[in-house]
C-alpha cells in the first residue's frame, strides 16, 4: 500500500503542527467547558434565584443591615468600589444588575416618618433589576408599616419585627419530573468546543496532503504508476480515516481523563459515538474543501471561515437557545447545527429507550448524511478534475 | 520620488490578496457572525412578565384581598404577571408544556407548583411571600396595639416605592457592543501585517525585493517612510471601512462622537501598523516566526480585551489592573468603550495618551533597528 504509507509520511512531518494545534484547542476547550459547567444538578427542592447586586451604603444602622441580611437572601453582594465609575463598568459587562445607594442620614430620616428614596443604578428592564427592586420595597415597607404605626418604637425593634414577619414564607412545590433532567455537565460543554477544535484539526490534517498530492507534477507521476486510480483513492481515504480517529481518540480521551467521574455512564457512550459521526462527517466535509482549494495561504483563511463559522451557526459558542429563529433555520443545513442539538439533548437524558433517544439518533442520522454527501461530492470533483 | 515610491507601494500591497483577507475580509466575516449569535443575548435578561396560573376554586374565590392583590400586579403597563385563572387540570397541562413558570393553589399558606427554579418562579415566590408578610406585620401590630386597625389598612394600601432610578449619562449597558469594539481593535492590530512587511522589504537580507531596493539610490530611511506611508493608507483605509460596515450595515452605535471615533480608529490603526514593524525588526527570525508571533500577541491582548470571553476584560481590569493598561488592544477596546458610554473624556484622553506612548516606543524602536544597516554580503 505505497500510496497509504506516502499518506502517513506526509502525517508525520505535520504531526508537530497537528499536535500544538490539538493542545491549544484542548485548552480551550477545558477552560471554557469549565466556566461554563454550572447547575450540575437539577433542584428538587425550591430555593430563590440569587442575582448580583451592589449594596453601596454610606451609613451602617441597624436598619441598613437588616435590609442586607434580608436582600442577602434573593442577591448575591458584589463588592465594587463606591463610585460612579466602577458602578458603570460592572453594570455594562451585567457584573451586577442593580446598585443601591444608601446616603448618609437615610435611617434617621426613615424613623422619623419622611420618606427618603434611596437612588438604584440599574440594567433597564432586566429580570434581575425588577425582581430586587421588589424585594427592597417589600422590606422597606413592611419596615414603614411598625415605624408609622406604633409611635416611639425604636430602629432595632422594627428590624426585629420585620425580621420575624419575613421568615414567613409560601410554599413552592416542584413535581416529580419525567425522564428528562436537566444536567448540563462538562461532558456536554466539551463535546460541544469538539465541534470547533476538531473539525479545525480535520481539515488541517486531510487539507495538508491533499496539498502535497494535488502538487501537479507528483499527481502526475502517481497517475503514471501501476496502481488504480479506485485502489489510489480507497488508500488516501484509509490514511484520512486513521488520522480521524487519532485525532477522536486523542480529544476524547482527554475528556474522560480530566473528568472520570461525571464520565462513567451511557451518557458519554452516547458523547462518544456522536463525536465520532461528527468526526466521520468532518473528514467528508475536509476531503471537500481540500479538493476545492488551491494552495496552503487559502488554506488557513477556508479553515477558519468554515470552522469559525459553523461554530458561531450551528450554536457552539452561544447556545442554541440564544440565537434568533432565522438564524437557526438557516443553521439546519450545516452539520455542526445537528451535532451539536444531537449532544445538547444527550445531556439531559436519563432513560435509554427508544423513545427518548429516537431524536438523538435522528440527529446523527443527519450528520453522517451530510458527511456522505460531502465525500461524494468531492469525488465527483475529483473524477471531474481528472477529465480536464 | 514620494509619489513615485508610494504609488508603486501602493498597488504592491494591493495586490496581496492574502493580506486584503486578513486586515478587511476576516474581521467583517468575524463581524457578520458575532452579529448572528449575539443579537438575541440581551434578550435573555429582558424582563417580561412572568406566565403565571392560578387555580380558581373555592379558597382562591373567597379570598377577596388576595385575588385583589394577585389582579393588582398583573395589569396595566408595569404588570409583574401574565395571569390566567384556570382549572387545577389546565394548569398542570400547561407547566408540563412550559406555557407557564408555575401555578398558584390559595390558601391559608399559598403554594406555587414550578417546574423548576429561576427568576420567573422567584419573583412569584416572593409577590406570595411578601403577601403572607403583610398579614404577619398587620397582625404582630395589632397585637400590640389593637386601636390602629383602620389606619393601617390605609397604609396597607399605600405601599411606597422607596427607589430611584438614576441613569447616569452616556450610553445604555450592553456587553455585546464589547466584542465589536475588541473586534475593531483587532483589526487595527491586524495592520501589523503591513508593518511587519514593510521591515521585510527594505532590509537587504531577508527579501530580495529588499536587496534590490537597497542598491537602489535612494536614501534607505527615506524609502521606508514613504511605503510606509503606503501601509498606513491602506490599513486606515481598512479600519474606517470596517466601522463604517459596523455602524450602517450591522447598526453598531458608536455614542455621539463621530469625530473622536475616526480620531481612535486612525491612532489604533498607526499603532498596530508600527506595531507590526517593530516586532519585524525586533525578531531576528524568519518571516513565519515573525508573524507568529504578531499572531500571538495580537491574539492574546484580544482574548485580554474580552473577544472571545466578554467579561474578560472587566475580569482583567479588576484583578490586574496594570495589565489592561499595557495590552494596547484593551486601551483601544477601552477607548470605543469610554466613547460609547462615558459622558465624560479623561478616562479616554488616558486612554489615548497611553496609545499614543506606545506608537512613539514602536516607531523609535523600530528606527534604531533598522538604521544604518550596511551589508558587506547577503
Amino acid at each position: 500500500m505505497p500510496v497509504f504509507k506516502l499518506c502517513l509520511k506526509i502525517i508525520k512531518k505535520n504531526l508537530p503542527l497537528m499536535i500544538m494545534y490539538m493542545a491549544i484547542f484542548l485548552v480551550v476547550s477545558v477552560v471554557i467547558a469549565s466556566a461554563n459547567k454550572q447547575n450540575e444538578e437539577k433542584a428538587t427542592v425550591f430555593t430563590s434565584s440569587r442575582t448580583a447586586m451592589a449594596f453601596l451604603s454610606e451609613e451602617d444602622t441597624p436598619l441598613t443591615r437588616g435590609l442586607k441580611q434580608e436582600l442577602a437572601k434573593v442577591a448575591v453582594f458584589v463588592e465594587i468600589e463606591n463610585s460612579d465609575e466602577a458602578v458603570k463598568d460592572a453594570l455594562f459587562f451585567r457584573k451586577v444588575f442593580y446598585a443601591l445607594k444608601i446616603p448618609e442620614g437615610f435611617s434617621e430620616d426613615f424613623m422619623s416618618g419622611k420618606a427618603p428614596v434611596l437612588e438604584t443604578i440599574i440594567v433597564p428592564g432586566t429580570i434581575p433589576a425588577v425582581y430586587l427592586e421588589m424585594a427592597v420595597n417589600q422590606y422597606l415597607n413592611t419596615a414603614r408599616l411598625y415605624v408609622d404605626s406604633l409611635q416611639g418604637i425604636g430602629q432595632a425593634e422594627v428590624v426585629q419585627s420585620v425580621a420575624k414577619d419575613l421568615e414567613n414564607s409560601s410554599v413552592v412545590v416542584i413535581p416529580e419530573s419525567d425522564g428528562l433532567v436537566g444536567a448540563q455537565n462538562f461532558s456536554s460543554y466539551f463535546f460541544n468546543y469538539l465541534a470547533y477544535s476538531l473539525l479545525s484539526v480535520l481539515i488541517l490534517g486531510v487539507s495538508s496532503i491533499m496539498i502535497v498530492l494535488k502538487d501537479k507534477d507528483i499527481s502526475r507521476r502517481n497517475h503514471a504508476s501501476p496502481v488504480s486510480r479506485n485502489s489510489m483513492t480507497v488508500q488516501i481515504f484509509m490514511a484520512m480515516v486513521l488520522l480521524t480517529l487519532g485525532a477522536w481518540v486523542a480529544m476524547t480521551g482527554a475528556c474522560f481523563l480530566l473528568n472520570i467521574k461525571g464520565s462513567l455512564n451511557v451518557n458519554f457512550l452516547m458523547f462518544m459515538l456522536n463525536s465520532f459521526v461528527f468526526a466521520l462527517a468532518g473528514t467528508g466535509i475536509s476531503f471537500l474543501i481540500a479538493s476545492v482549494i488551491k494552495g496552503r495561504n487559502a488554506l488557513s483563511a477556508v479553515n477558519n471561515v468554515v470552522t469559525l463559522g459553523s461554530s458561531f451557526l450551528g450554536g457552539v459558542f452561544v447556545p442554541q437557545q440564544f440565537l434568533g429563529p432565522a438564524v437557526l433555520q438557516f443553521s439546519k443545513f450545516l452539520p455542526t447545527y445537528w451535532y451539536v442539538k444531537a449532544n445538547n439533548l444527550i445531556g439531559f437524558l436519563t432513560v435509554f429507550d427508544p423513545e427518548h433517544t429516537a431524536e438523538v439518533f435522528k440527529s446523527m442520522g443527519v450528520v453522517a448524511a451530510f458527511g456522505a454527501a460531502a465525500f461524494a461530492a468531492s469525488l465527483i470533483l475529483d473524477r471531474r478534475g481528472r477529465l480536464s | 520620488m514620494f509619489v513615485h515610491i508610494f504609488k508603486t507601494r501602493l498597488k504592491c500591497l494591493l495586490r496581496d490578496k492574502e493580506m486584503l483577507f486578513w486586515s478587511l475580509l476576516f474581521p467583517v466575516a468575524l463581524a457578520l457572525l458575532f452579529n448572528i449569535a449575539f443579537s438575541n443575548l440581551n434578550a435573555h435578561d429582558t424582563f417580561e412578565p412572568v406566565k403565571l396560573a392560578v387555580v380558581a376554586d373555592e379558597s382562591y374565590l373567597q379570598d377577596a384581598a388576595f385575588r385583589g392583590a394577585l389582579r393588582n400586579v398583573s395589569t396595566g403597563e408595569s404588570r409583574i404577571f401574565d395571569l390566567q385563572e384556570t382549572e387545577l387540570a389546565a394548569a398542570r397541562t400547561m407547566l408540563r408544556s412550559n406555557d407557564i413558570s408555575g401555578y398558584i393553589l390559595a390558601g391559608d399558606v399559598p403554594t406555587l407548583i414550578t417546574s423548576g427554579t429561576g427568576l420567573g418562579p422567584s419573583i412569584a415566590k416572593t409577590f406570595l411571600d411578601s403577601y403572607l408578610q403583610m398579614q404577619s406585620s398587620v397582625n404582630s401590630i395589632l397585637a400590640k396595639d389593637p386601636s390602629s386597625y383602620e389606619e393601617l389598612m390605609d397604609r396597607l394600601n399605600a405601599r411606597l416605592s422607596y427607589t430611584k432610578e438614576v441613569s447616569p449619562g452616556g450610553g445604555e449597558s450592553n456587553p455585546v457592543l464589547n466584542y465589536f469594539y475588541s473586534l475593531i481593535a483587532m483589526t487595527c492590530f491586524y495592520g501589523a501585517f503591513f508593518g511587519n512587511r514593510e521591515v521585510l522589504d527594505v532590509q537587504a537580507n531577508l527579501s530580495p525585493l529588499a536587496a534590490r531596493i537597497s542598491v537602489s539610490p535612494v536614501h534607505k530611511l527615506k524609502s521606508f517612510l514613504y511605503s510606509m506611508c503606503a501601509s498606513l493608507l491602506i490599513n486606515a483605509a481598512e479600519v474606517l471601512l470596517f466601522i463604517l460596515f459596523l455602524a450602517k450595515v450591522l447598526g453598531i452605535d458608536f455614542g455621539e462622537d463621530t469625530g473622536l471615533v475616526v480620531l481612535t480608529a486612525l491612532m489604533g490603526s498607526f499603532t498596530g501598523v508600527t506595531f507590526g514593524a517593530f516586532i519585524s525588526s525586533l525578531v531576528k527570525k524568519d518571516e513565519n516566526v515573525k508573524i507568529g508571533v504578531i499572531i500571538a500577541v495580537s491574539m492574546t491582548g484580544s482574548f485580554l480585551a474580552g473577544m472571545m470571553y466578554g467579561e474578560m476584560k472587566y475580569i482583567v481590569q479588576q484583578n490586574v489592573p496594570v495589565l489592561s493598561y499595557l495590552n494596547p488592544i484593551n486601551l483601544l477596546t477601552d477607548a470605543f468603550y469610554c466613547l460609547y458610554y462615558y459622558d465624560t473624556y479623561t478616562r479616554y484622553a488616558v486612554n489615548m495618551g497611553i496609545l499614543a506612548t506606545f506608537a512613539v516606543v514602536f516607531c523609535l524602536g523600530t528606527y534604531l533597528v533598522i538604521r544604518r544597516r550596511k551589508y558587506a554580503g547577503i
